[in-house]
């Protein structure tokens, strides 16, 4: 070293600095590459729910046509032509675009080592070059701005050291997150609205404030509002769908966890409050709610994820794959779930009430035959059905027996029981006995099933020509406007009135004025 | 002379360094800060309301707030006491004299800038080790399993501060006040953390149609190469927010810590360009 020329180590220090820069153009890309694959992560997880990436909500947000989706089309066609295919059967009843590699490989985590040596490899170069053109371009709405530092210079803000070199954003997000504290504990749930969008921009990885702030707009907001009759409702843009003021504060949360679910796509609970506390509880839609619950227990989730899955396929009529879930849940969670082998039951139960259900209906209609040919061939088919009819509720009758028999006091399988003997006396023309029957059970046996239960009774006594109370005809009032609603918005085609979104946000502002919002803490 | 005593010779001039700097109070008044820091956010996130709604395992605002504090304060004052030692460490020697009387013994210069080099890096890993080290026991108790994930990060911020160290090492062996050396080391972390933004240059310019666009588009290219890119380091930040199965961080660390270690040798070099002919 002591002879080492002033020639050598120059030479020395240019090699080394050289070799830096090649290794740094090697980063470069890494972090390209990076960028690119978790914004396919969350994308193609956004897309496996219902084919479309971007939606109406957030198109509606920027005035520029965005392009994602088109890009994202790209990225699928490349995705299948250039990814490994995986092995197991692929699921011939999903939606065409749930088959897609790119989807199967992303949906669950496991496959993620593949699917970054492919967003890193050749054969998607060009796909990465136009995601990083489209994203300077700010055509690419789903992107967010987290990835790189340089994308917080794309936002025309004037660059912070302190940002840039600390990474404050979070430190600030937290602060944000405090603030937002206060003010819900002061009932200004105005303020947090915005402060919530604020700090999932500031971090997007804050997986609290996508889910208080959804929980605010699906729970607190709506606290106090009626759900909105079918003919006041008005067509939105940007939800697809037709909604009052209160329903759009369902999807605002919706959108605002789809928001999360893009940025973290590797979060459970994000999934889930979306599955869960939105779809399944708010709207009521347990068959749209399966998918994202599913998805959540895909990854690191808790015990009751797979327990609400397993309710939400019963919900939705799918007592098969109930039964399947419950049974995953006792041989990977819990043995001995009490819980799950009494659900189990009901579902196993279900299946035969829903049977008789639909032969009931065909009975119907071939009753309906019978009335003009009393003793034509129907009569025999009519009798089979009775017969099978008969077999599925005594099977069902046996089970919720079963359930009691085996976990004591259980007022669902109680007020079944009930039911179905409300229904015998019915059919046996004691009416009025099965209008009480059913009258006691959906009052002192099980409030939950408080609804069906009317149903059936409301149903006995317009079959019977009995009188109705106050409160059912009031129900079948708005049953007939809102299927009159939904009949005549059927028949206008194109749904109309660009404007309404607007004509929503009035309605929001004057919803949020501070005197207007209570709080609900108890949901 | 024998390799063998040729090292041990520099490791015992490593030791003093390192013996040295741990009687300057400067740097230990800046590991106390820190060490005051991330013990306050602990405080802080103990006393922190939590949200209600945010009742689940994975919603631990206050794990969020230690890491966001503890990232913050190791990468400040980790920053600060990498400068502060880089930068003193030869000035010091001729401040006090002791350069000369070293420097007649036999010992080569180049030995001797790797002995003074060696045991600041042995300063720098001491304070950062103390500070991840607490970070990790209140992460630990907090969360109730080891963060073995802010090993890495601990290891990353350690690179960064690697380059650092060698290019403010390399100043302050022209330098015969530590005054000047300790400018020139925040400049250069400030500049490394802001490479990035050259980046973005790049781009623009790459779309611009003047000539002198262009021409700046071009200068900034060479500058985005030469220059050392501190913020490919953020990555330490995602090794502890990410998840379980993310599988980046497999090819990031080599990647890194190679990158690190050339530009780390690239300074080293620079130094002993400067110090060799330096009249002491």
């Amino acid at each position: 070293m002591k002879h080492m020329s002033g020639i050598a180590i120059a030479a020395a220090v240019l090699v080394l600095i050289g070799l830096g820069s090649v290794q740094g153009a090697r980063l470069d890309h890494l972090r390209d590459s990076e960028e690119f694959y978790r914004w396919v992560q969350g994308a193609t997880m956004q897309y496996s729910f219902d084919g479309s990436l971007i939606d109406a909500e957030t198109l509606a947000r920027y005035g520029e046509q965005p392009l994602d989706n088109e890009f994202f089309e790209q990225v699928i066609a490349v995705g299948e032509a250039t990814l490994p295919e995986l092995d197991g059967p692929v699921d011939p009843n999903a939606p065409i675009y749930a088959q897609r590699r790119l989807v199967r490989i992303v949906q669950g985590g496991a496959n993620d080592a593949i699917l970054w040596d492919w967003a890193k490899g050749p054969e998607t170069a060009e796909l990465r070059a136009q995601f990083a053109a489209l994203n300077r371009d700010d055509l690419l709405v789903s992107a967010g701005t987290e990835y790189s530092v340089a994308d917080m210079y794309a936002q025309g803000t004037a660059p912070s050291l302190g940002n840039v070199i600390f990474g404050f954003r979070q430190l600030a997000a937290n602060l944000l997150w405090l603030e937002a504290d206060e003010d819900f504990h002061v009932g200004k749930i105005h303020r947090i609205m915005p402060m919530m969008h604020t700090i999932v921009a500031t971090d997007p990885s804050f997986i609290e404030a996508y889910q208080v702030g959804a929980w605010h707009y699906a729970y607190n907001l709506t606290a106090k509002m009626p759900d909105t009759p079918e003919e006041l409702k008005v067509w939105s843009d940007r939800y697809g769908d037709w909604v009052g003021a209160k329903e759009q504060r369902y999807y605002e949360g919706e959108a605002l966890l789809k928001q999360g679910i893009r940025n973290n796509p590797r979060n459970s609970h994000l999934y889930f409050d979306l599955g869960y506390a939105i779809i399944m509880e708010k709207q009521n839609d347990p068959e749209r709610a399966v998918p994202y619950l599913r998805e959540a227990t895909r990854y690191q989730h808790e015990r009751y994820m797979p327990r609400t899955l397993a309710r939400a396929y019963e919900q939705a009529g799918r007592y098969e794959e109930a039964i399947t879930e419950w049974q995953a849940y006792m041989d990977n969670v819990d043995p001995d779930s009490e819980v799950a082998q009494r659900f189990i039951r009901y579902a196993e139960a279900m299946i035969h009430e829903a049977q008789a259900n639909e032969l009931e209906d065909q009975l119907k209609s071939l009753e309906d035959l019978l009335e003009d040919d009393p003793l034509g061939p129907m009569l025999d088919q009519a009798e089979e059905l009775q017969e099978e009819i008969d077999m599925h509720r005594e099977e069902a009758q046996r089970i919720w027996g079963g359930i009691i028999a085996e976990h004591g006091d259980d007022g669902r399988a109680y007020a079944q029981i009930l039911r179905n003997r409300a229904r015998a006396l019915h059919s046996e023309g004691r009416s009025y006995e099965a209008v009480g029957l059913l009258d006691h059970a959906r009052w002192n046996v099980s409030t939950r099933l408080f609804q069906e239960l009317s149903d059936t009774m409301t149903d006995i006594k317009l079959e019977e020509g009995m009188r109705l109370t106050l409160s059912e005809m009031a129900q079948l009032i708005r049953n007939e406007r809102n299927q009159a609603a939904r009949e005549a918005r059927e028949g206008t085609g194109e749904p109309p009135m660009a404007q309404t979104d607007e004509l929503l946000e009035s309605e929001f502002e004057e919803i949020t004025e501070p005197e207007a919002v209570e709080l609900d803490a108890s949901s | 002379m024998k390799p063998g005593i040729y090292f041990r010779i520099t490791w015992a001039l490593a030791v003093h360094t390192w013996r040295e700097g741990m009687r300057k109070k400067t740097l230990l008044g800046f590991l106390l800060l820190s060490i005051l820091v991330i013990f306050g956010s602990n405080v802080v996130a103990t006393v922190m309301p939590e949200m209600p709604g945010a009742t689940t395992v994975a919603s631990d605002m206050g794990t969020n707030l230690i890491k966001d504090i503890c990232i913050t304060a190791i990468s400040i004052f980790g920053a600060l006491i990498t400068v502060y030692v880089s930068a003193t460490v030869l000035p010091s020697e001729i401040e006090n004299r002791v350069v000369y009387t070293t420097l007649t013994k036999p010992i080569s210069r180049f030995q001797y800038l790797l002995g003074k080099f060696l045991g600041a890096q042995l300063l720098i890993i001491m304070n950062l080790v103390l500070m991840g080290l607490l970070f990790f026991v209140a992460l630990y108790f907090r969360e109730g399993v080891p963060p073995t994930l802010l090993i890495w990060s601990v290891l990353l911020t350690y690179f960064e501060f690697l380059i650092v160290s060698a290019l403010t090492f390399a100043v302050s062996a022209t330098a015969s006040s530590s005054v000047l050396p300790i400018i020139a080391g925040l400049f250069i972390y400030l500049t490394g953390q802001l490479t990035e933004y050259l980046r973005g240059v790049v781009e623009r310019a790459s779309i611009a149609e003047t000539f002198a666009d262009r021409l700046v588009g071009t200068i900034a290219q060479g500058l985005y190469y030469i220059l050392p890119n501190l913020q490919s380091f953020s990555i330490r930040t995602d090794v502890v927010y990410g998840s379980v199965n993310d599988p980046l961080i497999i090819d990031y660390l080599p990647n890194l810590l190679s990158y690190g270690l050339l530009y780390a040798l690239a300074g080293f070099f620079l130094a002993y360009g400067a110090y060799r002919y330096k009249e002491v």
